[in-house]
């Protein structure tokens, strides 16, 4: 199976109490996702992400169109087993601790005792929650919140991943963290379509993405080849002096070419942050 | 399990007992007491065993309980009517000629009141409040079907309910038997009762809060327990009204509605009759079939409702 995701034609459509169409959420949308993709929803608020996400999870039911999530359709229990879903805030039972949270959703995967024991183990090791794990979730910050529900995620050890916003409210180095589990998962060979309308987050982990615009798909394709600047090169290099920029300056006219800018290369702002923030704290541990 | 899927099964389950019961009950194949205990034990097995046996029911009725069992608000409820039914013989003496009855009913009226608070505002909520704090979303990600969601948050409260019901009645008998020696079956088996009609009204208001909102499902599961104790009069009126047509609609009306005076044993008490265990096998039976007619309704609804529409 190629595909993951296939969808074609899906138009949702709400209607009011006398059964009056109301919003467009989505709109003639088709498109696929590959195995082992990371796949970017992309769009304003209430462009239609949060809304494809719930069809491809059979939570709401498509007014036309089809869906095929690994080759069934949404509504298909069987295929629950290899979904992860993680929504954009978390959705969890605030009188569970989460050790409790774990072993329930553990058990309704059909996960055995032993395994789930073992498990339960790892994902509060990664999302880092092992000190907390006896407390109620009701209890959890913003960020701890996050990090359970991504661990319920991560304990199914699903071949498709359905993130919300996954980053939304968190601090960089949370945020960080996250990034790197999502970026982890692609290496497992794993599957992820996430929603965001943060760019640069799309942008660092993605693949592919589609661009939503009032429930209507109005770009997809590769993230590279998306961004890059067709007729303009860009060379990085070290250890230059003034002389030499002159010289390739040179170079770049008489070979017809245009010289557009030259500088030093920024830093991001959240890797200046990260990078800050480990420097003191390794400071601190020694 | 998985390939037919728990809700087809159930259905069957239920339509069988139906179809046995219409056969055995209008011919002479076999012996009304051996059906009516037959039916029972099939019953428990089709409604609680059977549901019980499914692992996800099970992880999800589990929740519901620990959910409940850590409500601190029940806790007060519960101590409040715990000290009301024990201490409820002090109040006999308003009534010396007949302490027994009036102290008995007023017991009674107790854990009604219990039951009827902590069935219609715990349940009423169940399948609703999953859907406003949106944590429907991560349970419809696992595999889990919409009737196994129904069937388990039903269980749940519905053992809840039993377990703190059986504690307020065992506390009541207990206090009775200390204040005034050897009591009459019938208390016993009101109580016994009162469970059974908190058993319906925990399956009504799960259906109905696939559907309603929490406010207007508790409004409306209260006045379908007063409804329901209403039977004989609503079939009394239906029969002098003079519009054919309008008594028939009256006479389904009284059909659907659940027939609470079957769990009221009242009369027996302030008569002093004696209660056949019968009946009482018989209410259970009813109250079970009801009660899965009920959450077959709600799983039907709830398998196409869409989660996030309230």
């Amino acid at each position: 199976m190629d595909h993951v995701i296939e969808i074609k034609g899906l138009r949702k459509v709400y209607r009011d109490f006398w059964y009056r169409p109301k919003v467009i959420a989505i709109d003639r949308l088709d498109m696929e996702v590959k195995k082992g993709e990371i796949f970017g929803f992309l769009g304003p608020n209430g462009s239609g992400k949060t809304t494809a996400l719930k069809l491809m999870l059979g939570l709401i039911f498509p007014t036309s169109g089809k869906i095929r999530i690994l080759g069934k359709v949404p509504t298909d229990v069987r295929i629950k087993e290899q979904i992860g879903y993680m929504p954009e805030e978390s959705y969890l039972y605030g009188f569970l601790n989460a050790d409790e949270t774990l072993d329930f959703y553990g058990k309704l995967n059909g996960i055995p005792r032993a395994r789930r024991k073992e498990r339960i183990e790892k994902v509060l090791d990664i999302v880092g929650l092992k000190h907390a794990r006896k407390r109620r979730l009701s209890d959890y910050s913003k960020g701890m919140s996050r990090r359970i529900s991504l661990a319920q995620v991560l304990l199914k050890d699903p071949d498709l991943v359905l993130l919300d916003e996954p980053t939304i409210g968190l601090d960089p180095v949370v945020s960080r963290e996250v990034k790197d589990v999502i970026l982890g998962l692609k290496s497992e060979g794993k599957t992820v379509v996430l929603s965001s309308h943060l760019l640069s987050e799309v942008q660092t982990v993605c693949d592919k993405i589609a661009i939503l615009c009032e429930g209507k798909l109005i770009k997809e394709g590769n993230v590279d080849e998306l961004l890059t600047v067709n007729g303009e090169t860009e060379i990085v290099a070290s250890g230059l002096k003034q002389e030499d920029i002159s010289r390739i300056k040179d170079v770049i006219s008489s070979s017809g070419g245009k010289f557009i800018s030259s500088g030093h290369p920024k830093e991001t702002l959240e890797g200046l942050f990260i990078k800050s923030i480990k420097e003191k704290q390794e400071s601190k541990s020694n | 399990m998985r390939k037919i899927g728990f809700s087809v099964i159930y259905f069957v389950l239920v339509s069988v007992i139906f179809i046995l019961n219409y056969t055995f009950e209008h011919t002479a194949m076999v012996s009304y007491s051996f059906w009516n205990i037959t039916r029972a034990v099939l019953l428990i097995f089709a409604v609680i065993v059977f549901p019980l046996l499914n692992r996800r029911i099970y992880s999800i009725a589990v929740t519901v309980l620990k959910e409940e069992l850590r409500k601190k608000t029940l806790y007060v409820i519960f101590i409040f009517v715990a000290l009301l039914v024990s201490l409820i013989h002090v109040f006999g003496k308003i009534a010396p000629a007949n302490q027994h009855v009036f102290v008995g009913e007023m017991g009674l009226s107790g854990i009604t009141l219990f039951g009827l608070l902590f069935g219609v505002f715990m349940s009423s909520t169940a399948m609703y409040k999953e859907m406003e704090k949106k944590t429907v979303y991560v349970l419809l990600s696992y595999p889990v079907s919409r009737q196994e969601i129904v069937m388990g948050k039903f269980i749940g409260n519905m053992i809840s309910i039993l377990l703190f019901s059986f504690l307020l009645s065992l506390i009541f008998v207990v206090s009775l038997l200390v204040r005034f020696g050897p009591i009459n079956s019938v208390i016993v088996y009101s109580c016994f009762a009162l469970m059974l009609e908190f058993v319906v009204i925990v399956a009504i208001a799960t259906t109905t809060s696939t559907m309603l909102s929490s406010t207007s499902n508790i409004v409306f599961v209260i006045i379908i327990f007063l409804l329901g104790h209403m039977t004989e009069k609503i079939t009394h009126i239906a029969s002098r009204l003079e519009a054919q047509r309008l008594k028939e609609a009256a006479e389904v009306f009284v059909r659907v509605l659940p027939d609470f005076k079957r769990f009221e044993f009242k009369d027996a008490l302030s008569l002093g009759t004696v209660i056949e265990p019968s009946v009482i096998i018989a209410s259970l039976s009813y109250a079970l079939f009801y009660s899965a007619v009920a959450l077959i309704i709600g799983m039907l609804i709830f398998r196409r409702r869409e989660v996030d529409r309230l």
